[in-house]
């Protein structure tokens, strides 16, 4: 059997799919965005960002998708990804898993708070 | 100078993962030092980057092994470095720089010991193999130059697509240009990871588009001196897409004049649809399919079909895909040479042409990529051809001697396009420990048939009785299909891998004029246990895994038993 880079889902992985759940993005812009939604607790170096494209890409989770040329052509050739419907539904359920995570933790007392 | 730096510290990562991702790597670097100015974000940013290299360098070479059995394959199956990390994140900060400065000097020293080459063992680069007879080498190169600038037209942007995806060497870059500029498949085997592997990418030499849908190029193998001259038809404006794809290699010494192209008119489309018909009958392996193509090609021609065709290329091309509709036959095929061929009184190669096999084979080792012994004691040998045996069984010899003292052997035929059925028994020969009946060959025209047996026992030899594997491609082809199918019905061998292409024919090269020839296939091959071949179905393996994770799996295989 191949090594499966995605089972369990690494959070970094994760992190991409929601970074691009509502737009599709280039390398940095995914970076930021990843940034942003962890209040700037997780910040994607370029080896493991380009790393979990890479394996997202081979499963299929994201696609790339085709921009339309520069005014340079070649200086600033940037690929831009995109959720792919088999993602977004990964996406759904690793959170789901995490929010039956949040639900034992609540029950054991371990967090208090708001439903999710 | 910082730039600099992390460009250094990139190379660290697999030269896979460099290739694909490298510049976006630095780009994302760019990004950030241009927004994260002053002392404190500086320095975040440096320990941001060597965490993150000390936690994804690793990571990336563990799974460098899966890429090993993949297309693009990763080629040092020695001595890759693998470390294990247990998170890729929420490490505490202080381990992190720890971490950080240690793996990085580590790593740099490593490389540095490592040479952090990519040459593989026994890995000599070679030209591609070509599934026609007539490989041609310039002696001449056109590397150095600026390449030329691809013109602004529906044919030129589909070129540029093919070339930017080709060189990429990335098999997801392919398949996305096959999706986006080829959905009709005019030319997969074109932009396959494997080709594209094999030929290490195409530098641009020339291009001409004098019709905004057409366009001439002429391309060097970065891999080897072997140049090729090319055409390709889109349809459509807005978002092209391929009609027809032609590439075929330039003879050697030949210097290429822009125009040279040959333009057709209607009688002589006719003369090479009529010499393509008379070469079908008289030779194809099956004389009612022969009639049926026959019969495609007139109706083809009196549709009109072919008549906006004045190009050699584009119209060979086009031939070739009207009797392939019919017949099925990979083997078949119409080519198109700019140059004048010269009438010649036998069909076999001339010496000039056997030479320059020679040196061609030289260069590619014979097509024997890779030969090692991978853990556990497993031979493992990668060649992507059946070459002559009369030019290359000491190749053979050697590297079979060389794995003498192995438990278990791992034939690699995933990018293999198969060659002589004579060197199939050769090789075949190794597995036997007594003269074994392989294929029988049956010659349509002449009513014959040949027997194929291996000339086993093999003096000194000791793989007769450890276990085989074969590896396996959607790619496997031809005498590649024939050495498995062989050894799957003699029971010798586990086949691991995909169902391969499906060809089981033999083909010649057949002048039609001094443009244009065709592949005829005009023997087929029967199993003498089955009673059949593999043409149009391909051969099944015992275990169907994915063409990328084969050698895992049949690794895993081996070991299993060994135990």
């Amino acid at each position: 059997m191949p090594k499966r880079k995605l089972d369990p889902l690494p959070p970094a992985a994760f992190q991409i799919l929601l970074s691009l759940a509502d737009a599709d993005l280039h390398g940095y812009g995914i970076m930021r965005q990843v940034a942003d939604q962890t209040g700037g607790r997780m910040r994607l170096g370029p080896g493991t960002l380009y790393s979990s494209i890479q394996s997202l890409l081979e499963e299929k989770f994201i696609e790339e998708v085709e921009v339309g040329e520069g005014k340079n052509p070649g200086q600033e050739r940037r690929r831009v990804y995109r959720l792919s419907s088999a993602g977004r539904k990964l996406a759904r359920a690793e959170a789901e898993r995490l929010a039956d995570l949040l639900r034992v933790a609540r029950a054991k007392k371990l967090l208090r708070g708001d439903y999710v | 100078m910082s730039e600099w730096i992390y460009a250094w510290l990139l190379r660290l990562f697999p030269s896979v993962f460099r290739e694909t991702y490298g510049e976006e790597a630095l780009q994302l670097f760019r990004d950030r030092s241009r927004d994260e100015k002053g002392l404190f974000l500086g320095l975040r940013l440096w320990l941001d980057l060597l965490a993150d290299l000390a936690v994804a360098v690793p990571r990336q070479y563990r799974y460098a092994k899966p890429a090993l059995s993949s297309p693009c394959a990763q080629p040092d199956f020695g001595g890759t470095p693998g470390f294990h990390v247990l998170e890729n994140d929420s490490i505490r900060p202080t381990s992190l720089v720890l971490g950080g400065v240690l793996a990085t000097i580590a790593l740099g020293g490593l490389a540095v010991l490592n040479g952090h080459s990519s040459t593989p063992m026994g890995e000599v680069s070679g030209p591609p193999s070509q599934r026609s007879a007539n490989v041609g080498l310039a002696a001449f190169g056109g590397a150095g130059s600026p390449p030329p600038a691809i013109p602004d037209t529906p044919a030129g942007k589909v070129l540029r697509a093919w070339l930017d995806a080709f060189n990429s060497g990335d098999p997801t870059a392919m398949q996305a240009y096959s999706k986006t500029f080829d959905p009709a498949e005019k030319m997969p085997e074109y932009a396959s990871p494997g080709f594209s592997r094999r030929t290490g990418g195409f530098d641009l030499l020339s291009v001409t588009s004098r019709e905004p849908m057409l366009a001439h190029f002429h391309v060097k193998e970065k891999k080897s001196p072997t140049e090729g001259l090319g055409s390709i038809l889109v349809n459509g404006t807005q978002t092209p897409t391929v009609a027809a794809f032609n590439m075929d290699p330039v003879p050697a010494g030949r210097v290429i004049k822009p125009g040279e192209e040959v333009t057709l008119d209607a009688a002589a489309q006719r003369r090479v649809i009529d010499g393509a018909i008379a070469n079908l009958k008289e030779y194809y392996v099956y004389p009612d399919v022969a009639q049926q193509m026959a019969d495609a090609l007139l109706a083809h021609e009196k549709n009109g079909d072919d008549n906006a065709e004045t190009d050699g290329g584009i119209f060979a091309g086009m031939l070739t895909a009207q009797m392939r509709a019919v017949s099925h036959d990979r083997h078949l095929r119409v080519t198109y040479n700019p140059f004048k061929t010269q009438e010649r009184a036998s069909g076999g190669p001339t010496p000039e042409e056997m030479e320059r096999y020679r040196e061609d084979m030289k260069r590619s080792n014979c097509s024997f990529e890779k030969v090692g012994i991978l853990p556990h004691n497993i031979g493992y040998l990668k060649f992507n051809e059946f070459p002559d045996p009369a030019v290359c069984k000491p190749t053979v010899e050697a590297s079979m001697k060389s794995l003498g003292n192995v438990d278990a052997i791992i034939f690699d035929l995933r990018d293999n396009g198969g060659g002589d059925p004579h060197m199939v028994a050769v090789i075949c020969s190794y597995l036997f420990d007594r003269r074994t009946h392989l294929n029988d060959i049956y010659n349509r025209r002449e009513n014959t048939t040949q027997e194929f047996w291996t000339s086993s026992p093999i003096p000194r030899n000791t793989l007769a009785h450890k276990p085989a594997y074969v590896l396996t491609s959607a790619g496997t082809f031809s005498g590649a299909e024939e050495f498995s199918y062989d050894l799957k019905n003699l029971k010798r061998a586990t086949l691991v891998g995909e169902t391969t292409a499906g060809g089981a024919h033999l083909v010649e090269n057949r002048r039609i004029d001094e443009h244009f020839a065709i592949g005829v296939p005009f023997a087929r091959a029967i199993n003498p246990i089955s009673r059949k071949d593999w043409e149009g179905t391909g051969v099944e393996p015992d275990t169907k895994v994915n063409a990328a994770d084969a050698l895992e799996t049949a690794e895993k295989l081996a070991e299993s038993k060994r135990r």
